[in-house]
């Protein structure tokens, strides 16, 4: 019936999070949070930190397009060829832009934010930056993604074996959270359902209060099973293979650690989303400190709360 | 993937069909955070009229779920003790059914696993000869040499251990009704690769003696 449509749409070039192959040697892990001080590229640097005393080969990114800051959480100067000169033509190899750090396992590729207006950079040279990741040689790739729901950080997200999402126990971060959660999804899809009847009810779920809109994504998979039950088998498989997870920062009482089971509850019911609760990291004055100072927390603090909690959840995924 | 009006009450809580009592108290605590005014985790996304409905049935599922009798009917009710009643009643959402999905989340969707039991039941062949229907541990003894326990019965059938527990051990009085038990029975013969028959001939002896002694 309409099944061609999803053949079609197969071929045409994969959809960069498919690529399982590619999943068994190199893991890309994506660090995402709301803007304003969630705490996401500290954390995102420790966990690159942590994996390197690991004994991993890590290189960590700053995909914050136009405001990346990893180069002063790690305490490497400025380096001399940046995510930058690669965006710009200037190298025609991402690998030129990696810069070492004082730990051996650890490479950094920075952006330092020299030019204006490099946040918005084509779609062609997008595809091309995600390739290029792809295919530098190590374990593990941090992607450190900005902060707010534009396409660039959404599809850096969504190219990663694990998306993990950064917030902290306040109104704003968590209403955030749920925006970027829901516009991930609604990115997913589009993709996948790319040039197919279906596109355009898709786009109209990005805005559930206009009129004819769907107010859930529950309505959505409902009115394409109408039409089309084995293409909303197909969307519950994309959404059910959508499995963020969450770090609730700066927590500071057992009711902030519990807030994060609380909202992976609220994100399965009412956004269809299964996002996993895997860690804390306490409130800790001694972060801040260690990045006024300009040196990772692991190093000037190894025994702080903070970064006994990011060892935890680090060491977790290694088993 | 269901709609929060569609869960059942298990899936509500984030529970097992087989929790314990602490387990769905722990589960109502937390779901009582999660939704109570003003709560971090509803925020721009739960509306005030969802939140009120969705703590009434949290309420509901909690009064349920911690009475024995009232579990009871209301694990027959959504069909835990027949596996065919839940494949009917399938709503469309249902269609795509992934082996991840049905994991994680629906807990009534799990396909009855008629083949575990049959290695089973050769390896634990015993050399006693096969209990009599009037022996009151007649459906423990049958189930032990086939060496399946009460919490892989449990999983398969849904129905929950201690149901199962005083169906084995006769305790009918504990059940709404006969209708409920024969169900239960039906479930657990099915799944044990056991007469059905002969397990309801069971049941009569000792319901009828049981029901004689309180005359």
């Amino acid at each position: 019936m309409l099944a061609r449509f999803f053949q079609k749409s197969e071929n045409e070039g994969k959809q960069p999070e498919k690529n399982k192959q590619e999943k068994t040697t190199k893991k890309i892990w994506a660090v995402a949070g709301g803007k304003g001080g969630t705490g996401k590229s500290i954390i995102a640097s420790s966990i690159a930190v942590q994996l390197a005393r690991r004994d991993k080969r890590v290189v960590i990114i700053d995909a914050d397009l136009g405001s990346g800051n990893l180069h002063s959480y790690l305490g490497v100067t400025p380096a001399p060829i940046t995510l930058a000169d690669f965006l710009r033509n200037r190298t025609a190899r991402l690998s030129d832009a990696l810069v070492v750090t004082q730990y051996k396992n650890l490479y950094l590729i920075s952006d330092a934010n020299e030019v204006l207006g490099l946040a918005n950079i084509s779609n062609q040279l997008k595809e091309n930056l995600i390739q290029q990741i792809k295919e530098l040689d190590f374990e593990y790739i941090i992607l450190d993604v900005g902060a707010g729901t534009g396409y660039n950080n959404i599809d850096f997200f969504l190219i990663s074996d694990n998306g993990l999402l950064v917030a902290v126990p306040e109104p704003t971060s968590i209403e955030n959270m749920y925006r970027f959660v829901r516009s991930c999804l609604n990115r997913k899809l589009m993709r996948r359902f790319q040039n197919t009847p279906y596109q355009p009810l898709i786009e109209k779920a990005a805005y559930p209060r206009e009129a004819g809109g769907f107010r859930t994504i529950y309505e959505l998979v409902e009115k394409i099973y109408q039409l089309d039950p084995p293409a909303a088998e197909i969307m519950v498989d994309e959404i059910l293979s959508f499995r963020p997870r969450l770090i609730m920062n700066q927590v500071r009482s057992q009711a902030d650690i519990q807030a994060g089971d609380s909202i992976r509850d609220v994100t399965r019911k009412y956004l269809g989303v299964n996002l996993n609760y895997i860690g804390y990291v306490t409130y800790d004055d001694r972060v801040k400190l260690s990045a006024r100072k300009r040196v990772p927390l692991f190093q000037e603090y190894p025994n702080s709360g903070a970064a006994v909690c990011i060892r935890n959840i680090v060491d977790s995924f290694l088993g | 993937m269901k709609r929060v009006e569609e869960m059942n009450y298990y899936e509500l809580l984030n529970v097992e069909v087989t929790a314990s009592k602490d387990e769905i108290q722990k589960a109502y605590n937390l779901a009582c955070q999660t939704y109570q005014e003003d709560s971090l985790a509803t925020y721009s996304v739960v509306s005030e009229t969802e939140r009120m409905q969705i703590l009434q049935r949290i309420e509901k599922a909690y009064r349920i779920l911690m009475d024995d009798r009232e579990r009871a009917k209301y694990d027959y009710r959504i069909g835990l003790a027949d596996q065919r009643r839940i494949q009917e009643k399938q709503p469309a959402m249902m269609v795509a059914q992934s082996e991840e999905m049905k994991g994680r989340y629906s807990t009534s969707s799990r396909s009855l696993n008629l083949s575990a039991n049959n290695d089973k039941a050769e390896e634990a062949k015993s050399s006693e000869p096969p209990p009599d229907i009037s022996d009151p541990h007649y459906l423990k003894k049958l189930r032990e040499r086939k060496g399946v326990s009460l919490q892989e019965i449990s999983e398969a059938t849904m129905i929950s251990v201690h149901a199962l527990t005083d169906l084995e051990n006769g305790e009918y009085s504990k059940f709404p009704g006969r209708v409920y038990i024969v169900g239960f029975l039906r479930a657990y013969a099915e799944y044990l690769g056991i007469d059905f028959q002969q397990a309801k001939a069971h049941f009569e002896i000792l319901y009828g003696a049981s029901n004689k002694q309180k005359k």
